[in-house]
């Protein structure tokens, strides 16, 4: 049985969602967004971490009375499932296309990426882009693809920076570095960035290793950073072959300066901590994080905890941004024409936000503004070191040696 | 009953004219793409009886060979499809020579070509010249129809609709031709078939030829519809396993079973998609398990199934 | 390359493959007696993973001793999808066997993706980063004892098919079915026992894997293609060969790591299958009948 209200909330939907001139349509009650997300497969961690911070965003946007613009229009969420599979991921955006969704969030990975934002820009539907850090993907010349978090070659280049000024700050003798990276397109073309960089900063790699993400140990890699002498080692890879690595080092008693990884797949990763406790002390990370002195920050946190009963995870936090983002993007357009929406993203000029940076576009769609920060697990906290204006405590560098701690 | 096939052509043909849904147009070029491929399967795996775990081998050669020739040598994938093919071909050849010489059979053949895809897989991954483990992101140049670049929907639609009319026709002359009931002879006996004078080593590697360069057609048009592949995407078990699952699901060793399965199965992932939102996996759960029914039930697929009641009633 | 770097990779390929080994155990027992591929085999190790897992985790369990509750627990599913899911299919063509185990294996794992979710999770025990030194070599103590487990389950298994009377029935279903049935096995409930323990086996697996790998609904993924390449190696359905197979495929992976990189070790594995397969199909250490 539909009231008669529900029945005309629901008329006015569709005819928002069809595109009827703007003089004959009455301000729409909702505004359809549309979301693919990896929620199943090999990607559903990080999928479902990404759902949630756009539910919880969508939430408090809605709470705090939707698009003020569109007379608190509220927003709508299509939520749906790409499996991590890319004709999935194709067929998701074909679903929102037809709905008439406005934009696009998601889809997390970059793999899925390539090809959504490829079917976005063949519709002409705007696609912000939580986390999805291939440099690629905004080189094709897309005018609908939007990325406001830090690219894979800036996440690189800012951790080599933060290196170089530690290095220097804290008078380090540091010099041999090994790289270590699963062999896939991520731990390849970062690897292929810190080679380049860090001599800059006069630091020798004088071992690249690279090894498979399905690999089951990592003993003989591990045997290699001893065999090469490191001071310093940085892996960029996923979580199962980064957790391994550290606990293979451990129980080798191989020790260095610091084992400093880029988007480390278990650095900045609570979950981490919690299983592996002490073990996961002292180790630098350069990642995705927010503004710990931002001032909403400890709020949201909490609500975070509270509303899923575990730690907070970054992954969750630039889906979170992501949808912010489209907020106020609509907000000026104040219309739900993609290209109106399209053309308000592009002009967008977001500070304050509790990401450390802000949120502007430049005609590729990255956000030239973006950057990682440098963190270190100390106490089992996961800190802020560097750079300076955000930073919470000082680096420890070089980290206790294994036979001490464990 | 003669004339359905026409009708559901007559139908698929409308379809992109009458209704402007991008979801349909894009699901049904998918259905169609998987029917494809699962054709190419189906001569090796269902006509000749050679189960082939491994086909994904066959489809990457096809897009990597598309994509390649068109990112390094700017040649257009409607040469470099047919370039792909023959290299798939000669592939087969080889591992169809090496399998069938050595008379492997059933589990070790299925075994022995997931292994000679997972070679290419990690070879591709470690190859910086076919793109490593990034794969091949075909450089797009908007609506290009001569660079197999189209900016509607329904050109793919119509292109794969044209390959999978053209394939479930050649599998008709197939299934009624010498060859045909060579294979089909040495699915059900193979010495027996040989003791009536099949040269069943040569009917294999002809089935194999066949099988491997129209999968590895399937594979280009996969890599110029997505405009992107890599080594897991075409080379991984994953892609293996998809490729088989719709021929078997529909009825191995006909011409309508691939096509059958895709339907089938495209439209129940659709449709459990859609059932079950809000609980990551279930649906895939519920997909496992019709899988298993649909093994206990339909064992010869839906074709048998189809055959068998058309023979009661 | 200096002697110790490549006598401690010798080591952890010996270690791995002991690891390999324990997996490929239960695989090779199903196909020896009922020629069955189980694909559901990685998703059956996954889920003793969790069950050990959550056993250290809520109740304190260690994964060693917690097999009391597991194994048997193993066996029982086991037991039961043979019952319920196998037995329809054994007189099947070998696709619809094949993809019956696929469904299942799809089945289990989104289960798994449902009840405990996608977070890879580590189990960290009070010898998790323990390590034995051995010369120039430190053998991690959780490894070595997952070998010693590999070698210890091979022992138990082969004196169980050996002398007891249930262990020979099953070997008579495996060689000739009906010839089983016709001295009056129960060739049905061999069948059921068999699968039970080839569950038990990965149940094993993975309780000792546990303390040294991390648990996610997608694990046993990686380890399953691995254990099918174990199982034809050593011949399917031996267990001396899935022994010998899964050290050969750890040692090759581990050494050859040493030499070329990444996943490029991998193409040696599979290249040495691929002639195993053509020249000695059986298996290096399978009979031809078998």
């Amino acid at each position: 049985m539909i009231t008669r209200r529900e029945f005309v909330k629901g008329a006015a939907a569709v005819t928002g969602s069809l595109g009827f001139p703007a003089v004959l349509r009455a301000q729409p009650k909702e505004i359809l967004v549309g979301e693919t997300h990896p929620l199943t497969g090999g990607l559903a961690r990080e999928g479902n971490l990404g759902k949630n911070g756009i539910e919880f965003a969508v939430n408090e946007i809605n709470a705090g009375g939707g698009i003020r613009s569109m007379g608190g229009a509220k927003l709508k969420l299509m939520v749906l499932d790409n499996e991590s599979k890319p004709p999935v991921a194709i067929s998701t955006i074909e679903k929102l296309k037809d709905a008439g969704a406005v934009a696009i969030l998601g889809p997390y990975a970059s793999g899925l990426a390539f090809v959504t934002t490829q079917e976005a820009e063949k519709y002409k539907i705007p696609h912000v882009l939580d986390v999805a850090i291939a440099d690629q993907i905004t080189e094709r010349g897309f005018k609908y693809t939007f990325r406001a978090c830090p690219n894979a070659g800036m996440g690189a280049t800012h951790t080599v920076d933060y290196l170089g000024a530690m290095a220097r700050d804290l008078k380090l003798s540091v010099k041999r570095v090994v790289l270590i990276h699963e062999d896939g397109i991520f731990g390849k073309s970062t690897a292929d960035t810190l080679q380049k960089l860090l001599p800059g900063i006069g630091m020798d790699v004088v071992e690249r290793i690279p090894h498979s993400a399905a690999t089951q140990s990592l003993a003989n890699e591990v045997l290699r950073i001893k065999a090469a002498k490191a001071d310093i080692v940085i892996p960029s890879t996923y979580y199962g072959p980064h957790s391994l690595l550290l606990r293979t080092m451990a129980e080798q008693r191989v020790d260095v300066a610091a084992i400093l990884s880029v988007y480390g797949g278990a650095g900045s990763q609570y979950r981490f901590i919690k299983d592996v406790a002490k073990l996961a002390d002292y180790m630098m990370d350069g990642n995705h994080w927010y503004n710990p002195k931002h001032p909403r920050i400890k709020g949201i946190i909490a609500a975070f905890e509270k509303a899923y009963q575990h730690p907070f995870a970054y992954e969750w936090m630039l889906a979170y941004q992501s949808a912010y983002v489209l907020k106020d993007a609509l907000e000026r357009a104040a219309s739900t024409d993609r290209d109106k929406v399209r053309d308000a993203l592009a002009a967008t000029n977001l500070k304050d936000q509790i990401v450390p940076y802000p949120i502007a576009f430049n005609d590729k769609g990255q956000n030239p503004h973006a950057r990682t920060l440098l963190m270190q697990v100390l106490d089992q906290k996961i800190v802020v070191v560097y750079p300076n204006e955000f930073a919470e405590a000082k680096p420890v560098i070089p980290m206790p040696a294994w036979a001490g701690r464990v | 009953m003669r004339r359905l096939p026409l009708l559901l052509l007559a139908a698929a043909l409308v379809i992109p004219l009458l209704v402007r849904s991008e979801y349909l147009i894009g699901t049904l070029t998918l259905i169609y793409f998987f029917a494809f491929v699962g054709q190419g399967w189906n001569i090796l795996g269902g006509y000749a009886g050679q189960f082939s775990f491994g086909h994904a081998l066959f489809f990457g050669i096809g897009a990597y060979t598309s994509s390649l020739l068109f990112v390094k040598a700017g040649l257009t994938p409607w040469v470099g499809m047919w370039c792909g093919a023959a290299l798939a071909v000669l592939v087969g050849l080889v591992t169809g020579h090496l399998s069938f010489r050595f008379g492997l059979r059933g589990a070790y053949f299925a075994l022995i070509m997931l292994a000679f895809a997972e070679i290419f897989r990690v070879a591709a991954t470690n190859l910086d010249w076919v793109g490593g483990s990034f794969g091949i992101l075909v450089p797009l140049r908007g609506h290009a129809p001569a660079l197999f670049q189209f900016g509607d929907k329904r050109y793919f639609y119509y292109i794969i609709l044209v390959m999978l009319v053209a394939a479930c026709y050649g599998v008709r002359r197939l299934e009624n031709s010498k060859l045909g009931y060579q294979m089909a002879a040495i699915r059900e006996n193979e010495s027996a078939a040989e003791g009536l004078g099949v040269n069943a080593y040569q009917v294999k590697l002809t089935a194999m030829a066949l099988s491997a360069g129209l999968t590895a057609l399937g594979g280009s048009f996969y890599a110029q519809y997505f405009s992107y592949v890599d080594p897991a995407i075409g080379f991984g078990p994953a892609n293996s396993i998809e490729i088989l699952l719709r021929p078997i699901i529909g009825g191995a060793g006909t011409v309508w079973g691939p096509l059958l399965g895709s339907f089938l199965l495209g439209g129940l992932g659709e449709g459990t998609r859609g059932l079950v939102k809000s609980y990551a996996g279930v649906h895939l759960m519920i997909y496992g398990v019709i899988l298993m029914g649909a093994v206990v039930f339909l064992p010869h697929g839906v074709m048998g199934w189809l055959r068998q009641r058309g023979r009661r009633g | 390359m200096s002697s110790a770097v490549v006598l401690s990779s010798l080591a952890n390929g010996v270690m791995l493959g002991g690891l390999y080994a324990l997996v490929a155990l239960g695989l090779t027992l199903i196909f020896g007696v009922m020629k069955i591929i189980n694909f559901a085999h990685g998703a059956l190790m996954m889920w003793a993973m969790y069950a050990s897992f959550w056993l250290a985790k809520l109740g304190g369990v260690d994964p060693y001793l917690s097999l009391a509750v597991t194994l048997p627990l193993g066996f029982a599913v086991g037991y039961a999808i043979q019952r319920a899911v196998i037995t329809p299919v054994l007189e099947a063509p070998e696709h619809n066997q094949l993809l019956m185990t696929l469904g299942l294996a799809l089945f289990l794992e989104n289960l798994a993706l449902l009840t405990f979710k996608a977070d890879p999770r580590t189990l960290l025990v009070s010898y998790s980063q323990a390590s034995v030194s051995l010369g120039p070599i430190l053998l991690s103590l959780p490894r070595l004892l997952a070998f010693a487990g590999a070698l210890a389950v091979t022992l138990l298994l082969f004196l169980f098919l050996r002398f007891t009377d249930l262990g020979k029935a099953l070997r008579a279903a495996a060689e000739e079915r009906d010839g089983a049935a016709l001295v009056g096995i129960p060739v049905q409930r061999v069948y059921a026992v068999a699968f039970g323990i080839g569950t038990a086996c990965v149940t094993a697996a993975g309780a000792m894997a546990v303390p040294f790998f991390y648990v996610s609904p997608e694990v046993g993924n990686t380890l399953v293609i691995t254990a099918f390449v174990v199982v034809v190696l050593g011949g399917m359905g031996s267990f001396a060969g899935a022994l010998a197979g899964g050290l050969l495929v750890g040692v090759v992976e581990s050494l050859g790591g040493l030499f070329v990189h990444g996943s490029l070790a991998q193409i040696g594995i599979f290249a040495l299958f691929i002639l195993v397969l053509l020249f000695k199909p059986s298996g290096l250490l399978g009979t031809p009948s078998a």
